[in-house]
């Protein structure tokens, strides 16, 4: 009886039988050019090779939440980098976070993160033919940009980001895609959404989904003004689905 | 000739719409944008006879607001004809969350065609001085004014007021036009490490030439303000000194 008690005690303070599967995580340098540039790397239990998904900051830099969502997908088997894009700067008011998004060239953040997929690829527990990307707000749209501009990409997840609606444009892409989007979105309006969806049709690119949900911009981050947690879970089970089908075969 | 068809004259019935203010002759239409007819913007005609050099104006995250116009006005003022093109097409910003999502939700090929339309439009109207065309926008439209200059060979003038750079000496390279960058000491989105990465892509183009400048002690936007006047008078008009230096050297006044 005792002993149940010590290990109920145990199991509880661990933070129950979901954190069974651990996690590793830590920070990391990797080279972009002539660049060293940081990110936060997270590892699940196991030797692998395990899939791996790039995991792309909203417009406030790589905070903490953006690194629970790398530790989140890690705890479901895969290797998630989050780089950090704005170089060391990060921040929680809004009037700066529209300062860093608006110098961050983009050019240098689509090379950033095509160095994070070559930094996956060359990881021992990797299975380099499984990377996806992954990125809410800023980071859906680079999400998107990133799986355009780097064929090793195979499942691109965008959760309201910045949409192509040109077909010709969206000829590069090889990834699958699934489309997170807010139908109380201020900036990217549902006809943009529909637009993209056809684009992707016409262009005849893999469309896993593009789901819309009754929620405003950015309602994925808990503690966000628009933060919808039903909305949320819905959005994960599809991200979790989305991902399980395309990098883990599943 | 096809002005008519392509300008949309919205206030021939409720008088003109004619800036308020000192009234230095400039004329302001509002227009439609050629290439789809979505695209569209303010037109200022200078005083004056003649062919005279133009410029797109292209406004911040806040859209083409008060500050913007004033701005596009100034120029106007000064025998620029002036398209300042509305990126956002129309719609109103009130918050600032408000202007972050529609910063980061335009799509780059439907701004992409609107500059090219403006462009066009420009070069069709009989007031314009075909070789004397540039860009000029401030934050958001300062990065669009680059890449504008970069995939636009018409374009011969470009400033970029405190706007994203780009680090990749390939796109510089394509640049045909002259370049002025202004930016603030204070702009955490414009850290000096970004300006020394655009300054050596710009020599590895072979762009040394080009202009930039910093202005240590202002912010973000000191150009531009809700209120009438500009954040930081001071350094305001020293940017402007800079920016009509520029453009009489690389466009010219009205002939």
């Amino acid at each position: 009886m005792r002993v149940m008690v010590l290990l109920l005690v145990v199991l509880v303070l661990a933070g129950g039988p979901v954190a069974a599967a651990e996690v590793k995580s830590r920070d990391i340098t990797f080279s972009s050019g002539k660049a060293d540039v940081k990110g936060f790397l997270a590892v699940p239990e196991g030797k692998g090779p395990f899939p791996a998904i790039v995991v792309i900051q909203e417009w406030w830099g790589l905070n903490q939440w953006v690194k629970d969502q790398a530790k989140r997908l890690a705890k479901e088997g895969y290797v998630t980098l989050a780089p950090d894009l704005y170089r060391g700067k990060v921040t929680s008011d809004p009037k700066v976070a529209m300062k860093l998004l608006g110098g961050l060239p983009r050019d240098r953040a689509v090379r950033d993160l095509k160095s994070a997929v070559d930094y996956l690829a060359k990881q021992d527990n990797v299975d380099k033919s499984k990377i996806g990307v992954i990125g809410w707000c800023m980071g859906g749209g680079y999400a998107l940009q990133l799986a355009l501009n780097d064929k090793r990409v195979a499942a691109c997840a965008m959760c309201y980001g910045r949409v192509v609606t040109d077909p010709d444009a969206l000829k590069p892409l090889e990834a699958s895609v699934l489309g997170v989007f807010g139908t109380k979105d201020r900036g990217i309006k549902i006809s943009d959404v529909r637009q993209f969806k056809q684009a992707l049709q016409k262009a005849g690119k893999k469309v896993y989904a593009i789901n819309e949900y009754e929620a405003g911009h950015g309602f994925m981050r808990a503690g966000g003004d628009a933060y919808d947690e039903k909305a949320t879970r819905e959005a994960w089970q599809e991200i979790d689905k989305f991902f399980a089908k395309t990098l883990q075969g599943k | 000739m096809c002005r008519t068809f392509l300008l949309f004259l919205l206030a021939v019935a409720a008088g003109c719409q004619r800036a308020p203010g000192p009234p230095a002759g400039v004329v302001e239409e509002e227009v439609v944008l050629p290439a789809g007819g979505k695209g569209r913007g303010l037109l200022l005609l200078p005083p004056g006879e003649g062919r005279r050099p133009a410029l797109v104006v292209l406004h911040d995250v806040y859209g083409l607001n008060e500050p913007i116009r004033r701005h596009a006005h100034r120029l106007a003022e000064r025998g620029f004809v002036v398209l300042a093109v509305d990126l956002y097409r129309g719609e109103k910003i009130d918050t600032l969350m408000h202007a972050h999502e529609m910063d980061r939700a335009l799509p780059e090929e439907q701004v992409r065609a609107d500059l090219r339309a403006a462009v066009d439009f420009l070069l069709s109207q009989d007031e314009v001085r075909a070789d004397d065309l540039g860009i000029i926008g401030w934050g958001m439209g300062g990065g669009y004014a680059l890449d504008a200059a970069i995939a636009e060979p018409r374009l011969r003038a470009c400033v970029n007021c405190g706007g994203r750079l780009t680090t990749d000496p390939a796109q510089l390279r394509r640049m045909k036009g002259a370049f002025l960058g202004l930016f603030a000491g204070k702009d955490e989105g414009n850290p000096p490490e970004t300006l020394a990465e655009f300054r050596t892509a710009l020599k590895e183009a072979g762009r040394e030439k080009a202009g930039l400048h910093v202005f240590a002690d202002c912010d973000a936007g000191f150009m531009n303000s809700a209120k009438p006047g500009p954040a930081d008078e001071k350094a305001a008009q020293e940017a402007w000194e800079r920016i009509d230096d520029f453009l009489a050297r690389k466009l010219g006044r009205s002939s």
